[in-house]
């Protein structure tokens, strides 16, 4: 009896042990909680043909909601359009709020901005699940493989880690240049001719034409001319999810402008919040690899980045510039987020996207995303993985 | 003519080529990359997002508002070509592959 006792003893201790030994190792490697992400709901069609709709629960706060869901249309520009076009919060599965502003709708394409980036992580992660690319292999860029930049790896793209100098605000207009100016036609070609400025994965700079180097690998591993890239962007991303009517925009080279350039409705960014939501997997299907969403949802590690991770944003204190996403918010939600406001939140801890598109010009960044924090606000977070409770879990990748 | 009126006109004349000159060259670049981004931008508006012209003006972002951009057809594709007085570029639409700067 005394030797049951103390080998279920020694066994709790030995799991305790473990336990301590891997959140200790968790938090040293990661600095960062990863919430679990929610399973959709038994019983319940996936919103591939269409997204189903419920009534508000009861334990949301509808004063708090509405009057924040106001002020999000009450900022309108001088022509009277409301600089908020579109809000689509989905909770558990459906939706339960959807409001355009008037003349648009349900069918009303989106300009991304740098939402695209996101994007570019999903075509990434789905060349990564079908074993075209692997995350730390060398970036497969002819211009890079005969110099430094050779070490650079797609997962520092991802991180924005590259150190190449093609940030944002490099040569004050050079991703002007890039898009839209002497470099449009073939963007990738301008974009790979910048040198190195810094150890890869040393420091983090916002680059645009890094997601369009992302797009240009992720666009060779799939096909030789646009026709077959965006087939099979189609097969193996778009139709799975039902986001067939996304528009990707490309250059007059044929590959996409992944930094960007992604057209959608509002129930289909939604589609893809919640493609991550799910851990990858839509209707039973993986379309990312398993531990895809946590490696998006990671911090990159540099030293000068305090709210980047993999092409998405998170809700925690950033460095130098780097924009607050949803002030007060759940710091588990990590965020697709583009120029104009264009938001998709993902918070696992609500089991809930919130889903904003339009414009800022009148409203103010700040505002707006004060505006947006109440909106989640007015909802309860599920009591299995409030902030406080939150388990930790290690990203995979 | 008084001659120092005539170096005077002479003066200003080689002043005002010289400003044009270094405001060409100093603002040539920009105008045209804000004019290549309007023509991609109100072709995508118009022809992806399907709005309306005016809506789609009404977004442009505040520094590029003297960028004008009407329709036209390129080569049987629906197009936008935008001008900003010193640069004339153009966007083409497919269906399926959003619009493409052109030029």
């Amino acid at each position: 009896m005394l030797k049951i006792e103390e080998k279920v003893r020694e066994n709790v201790m030995s799991k305790l042990i473990t336990l301590m030994l891997g959140l200790l190792f968790s938090t040293l490697s990661q600095g960062q909680r990863l919430v679990p992400l929610p399973e959709h709901p038994a019983g319940l069609s996936w919103p591939t043909a269409t997204w189903s709709n419920t009534a508000l629960g009861d334990d949301v706060d509808r004063a708090a909601l509405d009057s924040a869901i106001t002020s999000l249309f009450a900022v309108k520009q001088a022509s009277g359009v409301p600089d908020t076009r579109a809000v689509l919060i989905i909770k558990s599965g459906q939706i339960v709020h959807e409001q355009y502003a008037e003349g648009f709708n349900k069918d009303a394409r989106f300009h991304s901005w740098s939402a695209a980036k996101s994007f570019t992580n999903a075509l990434i992660g789905v060349l990564a699940n079908q074993g075209r690319l692997d995350l730390d292999q060398q970036a497969p860029i002819p211009a890079w493989q005969d110099d430094e930049r050779s070490q650079i790896t797609v997962r520092h793209m991802l991180n924005m880690t590259s150190g190449i100098d093609n940030s944002d605000g490099a040569d004050g207009g050079f991703i002007g240049e890039a898009l839209y100016g002497h470099g449009a036609s073939d963007v990738n070609q301008m974009a790979a001719n910048r040198p190195l400025i810094s150890e890869p994965n040393s420091e983090w700079a916002y680059s645009t034409v890094t997601s369009n180097l992302l797009a240009f690998v992720a666009g060779n591993s799939m096909g030789d001319d646009r026709y077959s890239r965006q087939a099979y962007v189609n097969q193996h991303l778009l139709s799975p999810i039902g986001a067939d009517d996304i528009i990707m925009s490309y250059d007059k080279a044929g590959y996409f402008l992944g930094g960007s350039h992604v057209y959608a409705t509002a129930r289909d960014y939604a589609r893809l919040g919640y493609l991550y939501l799910r851990d990858g997997i839509w209707d039973g299907q993986r379309i990312l690899p398993e531990g895809w969403v946590d490696f998006s949802r990671t911090r990159a590690s540099t030293e000068n980045n305090g709210n980047y991770a993999a092409h998405f944003w998170l809700n925690v204190k950033g460095k130098g510039w780097q924009p607050d996403m949803l002030p007060g918010g759940p710091e588990s939600a990590f965020v697709i987020a583009g120029n104009g406001g264009q938001y998709v939140y993902i918070l696992p801890s609500h089991d809930m996207l919130l889903v904003r598109l339009g414009e800022w010009q009148v409203f103010s960044r700040v505002d707006l995303v004060k505006s947006l924090a109440a909106v989640v606000a007015a909802f309860p977070p599920l009591k299995e993985t409030t902030e406080t409770t939150e388990t930790e879990t290690e990203s995979a990748e | 003519m008084k001659p120092w009126v005539k170096y005077l006109c002479i003066a200003i004349l080689i002043l005002l080529v010289s400003s044009l000159t270094y405001g060409y060259q100093k603002f040539s670049p920009l105008i045209n990359t804000g004019t290549g981004m309007v023509a991609h931008q109100i072709c995508s508006c118009l022809y992806v997002s399907k709005r309306e012209l005016q809506s789609c003006l009404d977004d442009r972002w505040p520094n590029t508002q003297f960028i004008g951009a009407e329709p036209i057809q390129l080569d049987g594709q629906p197009a936008v070509k935008a001008n900003g007085f010193i640069a004339t570029r153009t966007a083409s639409y497919e269906a399926g592959f959003g619009c493409t700067l052109q030029d």
